[in-house]
């Protein structure tokens, strides 16, 4: 009898299982949620430790706070509202948790910015919810609903086109209309120019803002500047004088250019340039936002593979690149092996353990040529912040966000992570190295052609798709090979998008 | 509690039995049965990721998956290809390897349990330390791999070893033999160990080689265990990623079929990533069974 009604129940169990299989993906997010439900748990008591743990680094936030009045000054703009008339009349109350991407930024200027804001709205609380994997964890968090933080940054790529069409995250007009603090310019304003077409999402022709930029930078080309003052060698600004640099380069028996092989997507730095010095500015703008399939097989394309096919065939980049990976390369060039790196703002920072006295280094962009002929340089970075729609304090996170772009916070933050932020302000007075200089110029100088690496549209598509950047550097296709490759791979790729994205 | 003490032995026993195996029983079901049912209910659908909608599509997935294959978009040939030369690359060259050297451990040579334990070291450490560690022994300018390669006089042969169409798959074949022969070897000589003395010893008196040896005594007997890791070894055949991963990122033909479906799901393409799990499922279970087929033929002929 016993052994029946124990049969009897494991086989009702299999078919609930069986069942449960059937079910579609509402299933899955229950299942998902009930498994988040334990690591809310962690993630609390990670918090209450966080909070013991800013609670001691109180005093010292403090002290950088009464500093601040000076840094402001200094940085020539003005906060509208002193500290003192603030704390009487702030509304603002709740609490905000401010989840974010502990990458190599670091967590100082968060810690400050939760002490600014909490000193000027004291019914404010702050919890800072930093992590190095937080762009993993974070897309079970939204997409199932659970442990939804008030504000994030995150270091996600597109991920918020996406999250943006499934109303994830909330539209931010209201909040780009504006007035910055410490400005006389709308949010929409403040934002630099070369990036705030990526934060228009169009969509069926409905412009959408979803996200606002968190970081800032360029990629390019970094030089050994002291390699190049004692070889006489300055870098060049068009074309053909950087083909006979480095050709003198390699003349003096070191290998001219270096990049991460492994993860040759680095390349983008020089091809989307080149791309968009062939193509010319009009064309460009169509190649970021495609509307039709056409602007896949222009030739400029073309020319731009050949040019980096130029590169292996003139032996200047170093041998055995294809098979480094980003810190190995960066190892060659901090050595001397190679005199140039393809490579990002943030290589200062990354490799600060290792830079041997004295090196120097700066970044420059693109040499011009191509239809546009100017020099041109990959700018911006593939971050953002967003508010989440399932989140309750809403208003509250807005005016957070208003309050952490003001100049002297965005100052700060290069400061504090030598990293820029995409807005209009003066950074000519932060203390950075003479490296985040190089890079401040290049972002300052309007003579440079910049090209976004975002794109706005989710019909934009990767120039890797021909697998173009690890087949030409060892010579197994040619650059119209990967040219056809691409415009074939690309066209599939539009009209599978479209269709998915319903627009006819 | 009274009832069940009343209960029979025979009910008692089998109430403990079922007690005892119900928890791997819940554990299969869900994690394994379930996880399985979902995937085969996934690869039928496709997930439209900027609107968030699922549509079910039938085999469109799998047509992709077989369109991809048969004109190499991707690399999806290549991936292919890669994932079927594990099997005979796991079958035949790391199993004999691993066999020979159990045997010869078996012989009581000197320092045998040092090398069983240095044999066994790179199972224990985390593979991508494994890697960093190759990535570094083949770096074309600082590696010793070259360096060796000078200080012998071959410069000529020096290549861009993880770098290269010619050269990066061999690199990884290489440490998958320098890294998978331990786990083998363990198991093995575990088996070799457990053969009667007596075996040997008439074998001896009669004056067998000890090639005759190893191919008459130590193969027939331990057969079983020897068809056990075949079985494995095409069955991990399927599931490779990591290594080609690490070493070169997927690149200069090194590409999987795993590593392509875990990229797949890294680009939220869920549909067509199930799909890939399901067909190369189906394609390793097919693999192995008509494999297992016929080493169960000589396991009932020695046996």
């Amino acid at each position: 009898m016993f052994k029946k009604s124990i049969g009897l129940i494991l086989t009702f169990l299999i078919l609930i299982n069986l069942m449960a299989g059937c079910r579609t993906s509402d299933k899955s997010l229950s299942d998902i949620s009930s498994n988040e439900e334990l690591s809310i748990e962690e993630s609390n008591d990670s918090n209450v430790e966080q909070s013991q743990e800013y609670s001691n680094l109180n005093s010292d936030s403090d002290s950088i706070s009464n500093n601040t009045s000076v840094d402001i000054n200094s940085a020539g703009s003005t906060i509208k509202v002193p500290t003192t008339t603030i704390v009487q009349e702030s509304k603002l109350q709740g609490t905000l948790k401010v989840s974010f991407f502990l990458g190599g930024n670091g967590d100082a200027w968060f810690k400050y910015l939760k002490a600014e804001f909490e000193k000027q709205n004291p019914k404010v609380k702050i919890i800072l919810d930093g992590d190095p994997t937080m762009n993993e964890t974070i897309v079970s968090r939204i997409e199932g609903e659970v442990d939804i933080p008030d504000v994030m940054f995150l270091h996600l790529e597109s991920t918020w086109q996406r999250w943006g069409a499934q109303k994830k995250i909330i539209e931010l007009s209201d909040l780009y209309s504006r007035n910055v603090p410490g400005t006389n310019m709308t949010l929409e304003q403040y934002v630099v120019d070369s990036q705030r077409e990526k934060y228009l999402y169009t969509l069926n022709g409905k412009v959408n803002k979803f996200v606002l930029p968190w970081t800032d930078g360029a990629q390019g080309i970094i030089y050994n500047k002291k390699m190049f003052d004692q070889n006489g060698w300055t870098f060049p600004d068009n074309w053909a004088d950087f083909e006979i640099l480095c050709n003198n380069i390699k003349a003096k028996g070191i290998s001219p250019i270096t990049y991460p092989g492994l993860y040759a997507g680095y390349n983008s730095a020089i091809i989307m340039p080149w791309i968009a010095q062939e193509m010319g500015d009009a064309k460009y703008k169509e190649f970021m936002n495609p509307t039709s399939t056409a602007i896949f097989s222009d030739q400029a394309i073309l020319r731009a593979w050949q040019k980096y096919e130029s590169l292996f065939k003139n032996g200047w980049v170093m041998q055995g690149t294809q098979a480094l990976n980003h810190i190995q390369s960066q190892m060659a060039f901090l050595n001397g092996k190679s005199a140039m790196i393809i490579n990002g703002s943030w290589l200062e920072n990354e490799m600060k353990s290792s830079i041997p006295a004295g090196f120097e280094m700066r970044m420059a962009p693109v040499p011009s040529a191509g239809i546009v002929n100017k020099k041109a340089a990959l700018r911006g970075m593939i971050d953002w912040v967003a508010i989440p729609t399932a989140s309750k304090n809403q208003e509250l996170a807005k005016e957070f966000l208003l309050f952490s772009v003001s100049p002297a916070l965005c100052n700060k933050y290069l400061e504090l992570s030598g990293t820029f932020r995409p807005f209009k302000y003066d950074a000519s007075n932060a203390k950075i190295t003479n490296f985040i200089k190089s890079i401040n110029a290049i972002l300052t100088d309007t003579t440079i052609y910049n090209c976004s690496i975002n794109s706005p549209s989710p019909l934009f598509i990767d120039i890797n798709a021909g697998n173009g950047y690890s087949t030409i550097s060892t010579g197994k296709s040619t650059a119209s090979e990967v040219f056809s490759k691409f415009t074939s791979a690309a066209i599939v790729e539009y009209n599978k998008r479209k269709d998915q994205l319903g627009i006819k | 509690m009274r009832c069940i003490l009343k209960l029979k032995t025979k009910t008692k026993v089998n109430i403990f039995a079922y007690c005892m195996i119900i928890w791997p029983l819940i554990h299969w079901l869900i994690f394994t049965l379930y996880m399985n049912l979902q995937t085969v209910n996934y690869s039928f659908q496709r997930w439209n990721q900027y609107l968030g909608i699922t549509q079910f599509v039938g085999f469109d997935n799998y047509k992709d998956f077989f369109v991809k294959i048969f004109n190499n978009y991707e690399e999806y040939a290549l991936a292919f290809r890669n994932t079927l030369l594990f099997i005979p690359f796991n079958v035949l060259v790391i199993l004999p390897i691993s066999l020979f050297i159990a045997y010869c451990l078996s012989k009581k040579i000197p320092f045998s349990s040092l090398y069983e334990t240095v044999f066994f070291l790179p199972s224990i450490i985390s593979i991508v330390i494994l890697t960093m560690t190759w990535q570094f022994m083949f770096d074309p300018m600082l590696g010793v791999v070259n360096g060796l390669l000078d200080m012998v006089g071959l410069s000529g042969l020096k290549q861009t070893w993880l770098g290269d169409d010619k050269t990066a798959l061999p690199v990884i074949f290489a440490f998958c033999l320098w890294a998978g022969i331990g786990w083998n070897t363990l198991v093995l000589s575990g088996a070799v160990r457990n053969i009667p003395k007596e075996l040997f010893e008439s074998a001896e008196i009669d004056g067998i080689t000890p090639g005759k040896e190893f191919t008459k005594i130590v193969i027939p007997t331990i057969w079983p265990t020897i068809n056990t890791l075949i079985i494995m070894g095409i069955a991990s055949a399927f599931v490779v990623y990591l290594q080609p991963q690490l070493l070169t990122n997927g690149q200069y033909g090194t590409m999987t079929v795993a590593l392509k479906t875990v990229k797949t799901v890294l680009s939220g393409d869920y549909g067509l990533a199930s799909a890939t799990g399901i067909a190369i499922g189906v394609c390793g279970f097919t693999v192995t069974y008509i494999i297992k087929f016929f080493t169960d033929k000589i396991d009932k002929r020695w046996s």
